[in-house]
């Protein structure tokens, strides 16, 4: 089984329990889905089954945020919060979380009756208890290193480390505790040095670079890749923000 | 079950830090070091019956210009190994300085004292109660004598820190 396998079985049941209390006590949901912003699903529960697949729901999930997000954006500057559909006998709402995607159906004859908009605060209440499950799981850093990978094939060295020095994640023939220690202590000392905050270094050789990129508030980012090019160095922290931006 | 542990080792110049860890981790003795700049690293699997402990070791450059920059390495650590000279006095003027550097993050830090250079009886100038004064004013785990060059109480030091602080967990 592969890793991202194992981490998602794990958040499961965990996600899984607090979807099962809501549709217990909301008469009006039906059903309701929980993925990645990427599209991974996570979970998914109804009580009574629809047409489309999990997989299926996930990813339109992913891609009605994608565009609800773009066109708020776009045309009003604004950051989605949720997206509304309303069908003839169902409702769909969509919520988007800082870590996931949610979407949950609904009866709409029920949710007319007992008021929508206290549908949705419900419905946002349990996609933030929901997103504060996945932050303390593995799930994002596995989404960020497979973001990497994909982004940056030619990656040698991956590791997300705590600033502390603490590895969190890491793919490098270094032992991971000397590797850790010693982004940390080069994060630690641009720190000193920079006199605040770093955002990202680049250790430039040769023919290969070392990039740290800060991830969170309490994690980094760092690769190594064959290549000294600063215009495609450049490309590839562009990428790295684009996925940290994604995923976190 | 696989742990990971962060140790910091602090302590003025030529105590002998980069000695003990050298000896721990490498099983050998150093007969010639230069100054560690700023930090330096060393790695060990430590196993107990049940867990297996990666211990992260942070070498801490004892100059003094090194020393603003140590109080960012410190943190998060699990635990630390405080080195003075038992052949020199003046390794221990400065350990209020390298307490306020291990413990700035985490007041409660656990300490190990540890007086080196063991081998060396003849030129021994430190006494007892003199470690023992600190040992007591800081709240240390333990004060022990170590030799680098002899590897009495070497291991014993690690294991006392490393039993502390799985206590502590």
């Amino acid at each position: 089984m592969e890793d991202q396998d194992k981490i998602i079985e794990e958040l499961e049941s965990d996600v899984s329990e607090l979807i099962e209390k809501e549709l217990e006590s909301a008469s009006a949901i039906i059903g309701i889905n929980v993925g990645t912003p990427e599209g991974t699903k996570i979970t998914s529960r109804f009580k009574k089954p629809i047409n489309m697949t999990v997989g299926e729901v996930t990813a339109a999930n992913s891609s009605l945020v994608f565009l609800s997000s773009k066109m708020l954006r776009d045309s009003l500057n604004q950051d989605v919060g949720y997206n509304l559909i309303t069908g003839k006998d169902r409702i769909v709402l969509s919520i988007l979380s800082e870590n996931i995607t949610m979407i949950a159906y609904l009866n709409r004859e029920l949710a007319d009756l007992e008021g929508l908009g206290s549908y949705i605060n419900r419905l946002q209440k349990l996609a933030l208890q929901i997103s504060a499950i996945i932050e303390t799981s593995d799930i994002l850093k596995e989404e960020i290193f497979k973001g990497l990978k994909r982004a940056i094939p030619n990656t040698l060295v991956l590791a997300i480390i705590t600033k502390d020095g603490l590895p969190i994640k890491i793919q490098s023939t270094m032992p991971e505790p000397i590797l850790s220690a010693m982004i940390a202590a080069l994060y630690n000392l641009s720190g000193v040095l920079l006199e605040s905050g770093m955002e990202y270094s680049i250790i430039g050789g040769q023919n290969g670079s070392v990039i740290i990129h800060e991830l969170d508030e309490n994690r980094i980012l760092a690769l190594a890749v064959p290549e000294s090019d600063e215009r495609k160095l450049g490309s590839y922290i562009a990428k790295i923000k684009a996925i940290i931006l994604k995923v976190i | 079950m696989k742990m990971f542990m962060k140790i910091i080792t602090a302590g003025d110049g030529g105590v002998g830090k980069t000695t003990l860890l050298y000896r721990y981790v490498k099983g050998k003795f150093l007969t010639d070091t230069k100054a560690t700049l700023g930090v330096e690293f060393f790695w060990k699997v430590f196993n107990t019956d049940d867990k297996q402990i990666d211990l992260q070791l942070w070498d801490f450059g004892g100059q003094q210009v090194f020393r603003h920059i140590l109080k960012n390495y410190a943190s998060g650590a699990n635990g630390a190994l405080l080195l003075f000279d038992l052949t020199n006095k003046s390794s221990l003027e400065q350990i209020d300085e390298w307490v306020d550097i291990c413990r700035e993050k985490d007041p409660k830090l656990p300490i190990l004292f540890l007086g080196t250079k063991l081998d060396l009886t003849n030129l021994i100038v430190v006494e007892d109660k003199d470690a023992i004064f600190f040992k007591e004013k800081y709240g240390f785990l333990d004060y022990i004598k170590v030799s680098s060059k002899t590897d009495e109480n070497v291991n014993l030091a690690f294991q006392l820190l490393v039993n502390e602080i799985i206590k502590g967990l």
